[in-house]
């Protein structure tokens, strides 16, 4: 029996799942489970750590991402190729834009112009009226890419609630597909679940009541279980490797692209970095290039070849050369500063010859992963700066950079903590002493604030 | 020390006792300064608090208690024991530890609720001597230097001073020994003077010549509720709980109590609710004064009724919630309740109380009888999560046709340790005559840490 489990929430849904990408891979490991589609709730943020998971565990990684209409309609949809996972980050970022912070507004429409190449899998709740229309647009949208997911919910009914939905998608003409909406990986998450549920509908658990999560088993099981309880569906259930076969995609494919920009007609990038480099010398050196200096140039030189970073570095020097021809102060900083051409082309200010620092802890061969050189400007004509390149690279080709939101030891307290109904005082005893104790609060010390460790409510 | 809390009188500190010597008895003793000055003015504002939810005759036990005369009020809380749990409860929620005693008088309700170790007794009627003749001469209600005396004559309980001749006690101590036992043994009456605070609402007559005639009183009554209710309108406010004093001439009390589910003003509504009670009243020799006080009222503003063509008549039950209520029986609604656990899943509501928002989901049935305990039943079923083949309930075996489940419910793991990782799988079986029961096993049938797999049954569907 080989089966993969295609609806895994992980805790970038924030405050909805409640495990990680490493966890969630192990567990699937030690179970059996072949692959793991990772869909979170209208975002790709958790992509990354599970790609690293999944590397390290050799489970392979289904991109994937769950859509939560306006209209109430929940579609899971899996890019087959690259092309259809940019038009995916292409759809969410429309949603995001319209959203506003932690929001994201997307409707139907949007799918549908957005659909090509994705697999959309509808989490259906029952077999009624409404999931009839929602079937019938699942297969008008993609066709023979359109599933619907089966799943538990422990609840009265369920077995005839998945037979109605099962009929119901065939005379559709929609293939069904065994998942099991996991939200953490194992039983004991449950807890855990409850409170960031709580958490995030701003109440404490003797309140939340009914906007807790009331389907049950939301954990990974091995093959054999999900077998065992899908007997009646076993096309279902063999479909989920049939979905991660057509999912050809892999995050692996994604590179870099860099803008071509500052590119002296008729060269390539490196030659124009390199006529740039020249032309820059007797700003830096009006004596001429001492021999040592002119070595380390043509050495790092040569490096930016092999690795081609040259449009990087263009990029850099072009975004610099707009802040000094404006008479804004910039200034480079970090690692850049062990590069003599950073130096040449004014992005940063230390002759890396003086210091002898070296170059290859900036960039070097044996780590594959492009530099990154930190410029800072003077914050009151930033913007300035910014506007210039929403100007010169479009505004949908520029993005101020964001992080998506996760708990820090403190802050994780003091939610858990409201969440639980605790006093402010106990919390802030608990949670001012963080910084000594760093990730785990240890009993020895919870017993220093005269507390019970063994209280359920503080597990 | 002038008070000790239940775990310094463990280790041995008693109250009296000098303070350097506790310290030296206990190392890292807490001492908080007391404040008898606080402590009086809180125990006043309990005592009035008291007089709005409890009884109309309410008074400052003091230094530390609070004395109800609760006859002819305590219906209105479901009667004696509902009551004393209540007042329990309460004042736990507030993190006061407290103890009630009822007794047929002050003097042996007050001994009793400072000889008790848990919270709450009730004396039966007629039963005062058994309670209290055990119980030490402390409890007496007398000044240090007589009860330091008495002790050194060797009396310890109250049974052994009530037995020794009056007479050469009387000589020795005076009156006052004597007329603490009377009081207890309700031998001589013990008036309490109940505390008013100047906001109440309070409207009263008194008579040139005592009445007694039950036409009169009623009569009296309905000028007073009248009155009453003009002082209310003024004042813009509705009477919750609304007491009748009647002062006789021989210097006793009577109470009467009514209460309503929503604040009112309405003449013929109260006195109704008067008039149902004042056969309660025992005039006796003669009634002095009548007093009507509103102790318990919310604003009530006036409000236009809407003309419309068609009139929308909304009916109003309060009156007959009311009419119930004051007889003594305890009236409250069924609403359901946002918890997964079938027992959790319904509370009791006030009558007059708002819908509640939270509604069953109309997918997952449940069943119409909810048994009050779930009943063991013998099960055979294969596990981990196959529905019951047959069950054996009250000796009678039936097999099992249908059957829908597992549902499976978690234990609240936030109320109880022993919830933290309970599983309830529940079935719906339906027998071969047709009738449909719910039957669930302890634990989810893999782990034994969630249950122990043991079979009941819970409740009975509609066929």
């Amino acid at each position: 029996m080989r089966y993969a489990e295609l609806q895994v929430t992980t805790h970038f849904s924030f405050l909805r799942g409640a495990s990680s990408a490493d966890e969630l891979f192990a567990a699937a490991k030690e179970l059996g489970i072949e692959a793991i589609g990772v869909v979170d709730r209208n975002s790709l943020a958790g992509i990354v750590r599970a790609l690293e998971a999944s590397r390290a565990t050799g489970i392979r990684l289904v991109v994937g991402c769950r859509l939560d209409l306006q209209d109430g309609m929940s579609i899971l949809v899996y890019p087959t190729d690259r092309a259809a996972y940019s038009r995916l980050t292409r759809l969410i970022t429309l949603g995001k834009s319209r959203g506003g912070k932690n929001n994201c507004i997307l409707t139907l429409d949007d799918v549908i112009s957005y659909s090509d190449g994705l697999l959309g899998i509808l989490v259906p709740d029952v077999a009624d009226g409404v999931c009839a229309a929602q079937l019938r647009k699942m297969a008008d949208i993609f066709g023979d890419r359109a599933y619907m997911a089966l799943s538990l919910r422990r609840r009265p009914n369920d077995q005839l609630r998945l037979h109605d939905l099962s009929n119901m998608a065939t005379r559709h003409r929609v293939k069904t597909v065994v998942t099991n909406d996991v939200l953490f990986h194992e039983p004991g998450r449950r807890k855990l679940q409850d409170v960031v549920t709580c958490i995030r509908n701003n109440t404490t658990i003797d309140e939340v009541g009914f906007e807790r999560e009331r389907h049950a088993d939301r954990y990974l099981k091995p093959p054999q279980e999900m077998e065992r309880l899908f007997p009646r569906y076993p096309e279902a259930l063999r479909r989920t490797m049939e979905i991660v076969d057509r999912c050809k995609f892999s995050l692996e494919e994604l590179t870099y692209q860099y803008p071509e920009e500052a590119i002296i007609p008729g060269k390539t990038p490196q030659e124009s970095l390199e006529h740039y480099v020249w032309e820059c010398v007797p700003d830096r050196y009006p004596e001429g290039l001492p021999p040592e200096v002119l070595k380390t140039v043509r050495h790092e030189l040569d490096l930016i070849k092999a690795m081609k970073y040259a449009p990087y570095f263009l990029t850099v020097f072009s975004i610099v050369r707009f802040a000094r021809s404006q008479g804004i102060l910039c200034q480079g900083r970090g690692s850049a500063a062990n590069s003599a051409v950073c130096y040449i082309l004014g992005v940063t200010s230390i002759d890396p010859s003086t210091n002898d620092l070296l170059f290859e802890r900036f960039v070097s061969q044996e780590r594959d992963e492009p530099p990154d050189i930190d410029v800072d400007f003077e914050h009151e004509r930033r913007e300035e700066v910014i506007q210039w390149i929403y100007k010169t690279y479009g505004k949908e080709k520029a993005a101020l950079c964001a992080t998506v939101t996760r708990y820090r030891a403190k802050g994780a307290i003091r939610d858990v903590g409201k969440a639980l109904g605790l006093p402010e005082d106990l919390i802030k005893a608990l949670s001012s002493g963080m910084w000594s104790w760093s990730e785990e609060v240890s009993d020895r010390n919870v017993k220093e604030l005269n507390l019970n460790p063994d209280d359920r409510r503080r597990c | 020390m002038s008070a000790v809390d239940a775990a310094a009188k463990k280790s041995g500190l008693k109250i009296g006792m000098p303070a350097a010597k506790a310290q030296a008895l206990f190392q890292g003793l807490m001492m908080v300064e007391a404040d008898p000055l606080a402590d009086a003015l809180a125990l006043e504002r309990i005592t009035l608090w008291a007089l709005t939810q409890y009884s109309p005759i309410v008074a400052v036990d003091a230094p530390d208690g609070i004395v109800m005369d609760t006859e002819g009020a305590d219906h209105l809380q479901g009667g004696e024991e509902l009551m004393l749990t209540g007042i329990a409860n309460r004042f736990r929620g507030r993190g006061l530890s407290v103890r009630v005693a009822i007794a047929d008088t002050w003097g042996a309700a007050h001994a009793c609720a400072r000889a008790i170790t848990r919270e709450t007794v009730i004396v039966p009627r007629a039963q005062t001597v058994r309670a209290v003749e055990r119980l030490p001469i402390a409890l007496l209600r007398l000044p240090a230097k007589i009860l330091a005396d008495l002790r050194t004559l060797g009396f310890q309980s109250i049974g052994q001073l009530s037995a020794t001749p009056r007479a050469p006690i009387a000589l020795r101590f005076g009156p006052e020994v004597g007329r603490r036992l009377d009081q207890m043994f309700g031998r001589i009456g013990e008036p309490i003077d109940p505390v008013r605070s100047p906001e109440l609402v309070k409207v009263s007559r008194a008579f040139q010549e005592p009445i007694g005639a039950a036409e009169t009183i009623d009569k009296y009554v309905g000028r007073l509720v009248a009155e009453l209710c003009i002082e209310l309108e003024k004042k813009g406010l509705g009477t919750r709980r609304t007491d009748l004093i009647v002062d006789k001439v021989d210097n006793t009390r009577q109470a009467i109590r009514a209460g309503t589910a929503k604040p009112a003003r309405d003449v013929r509504w109260l006195t109704k609710l008067f008039k149902d009670q004042t056969e309660k009243i025992e005039p006796g020799f003669g009634i002095e004064r009548l007093t009507l006080v509103a102790v318990m009222s919310e604003p009530l503003e006036e409000s236009q009724r809407t003309s419309s063509l068609v009139e929308e008549e909304v009916r109003d039950f309060t009156p007959l919630i009311d009419i119930f209520g004051n007889r003594g029986q305890r009236v409250y609604r069924v609403a359901p309740f946002a918890s997964d656990v079938p027992e959790r899943s319904v509370r009791r509501i006030g009558a007059a109380a708002d819908d509640v928002a939270v509604a069953w989901s109309p997918q997952w049935p449940r069943p119409i009888w909810l048994f009050h305990r779930p009943e063991q039943v013998d099960v055979i079923a294969l596990m981990p999560d196959h529905p019951p083949v047959s069950f054996t309930w009250r000796g009678k075996r039936r097999k099992v046709r249908r059957a829908d489940g597992p549902e499976r419910v978690f234990g609240e793991w936030w109320q109880r340790d022993s919830e933290l990782d309970a599983v309830r799988d529940y079935f719906a079986v339906e027998d071969d005559a047709g009738e449909r029961f719910w039957i669930f096993r302890l634990g989810d049938g893999v782990d034994m840490a969630t249950g122990s797999h043991r079979w009941f049954i819970h409740g009975i569907f509609s066929s």
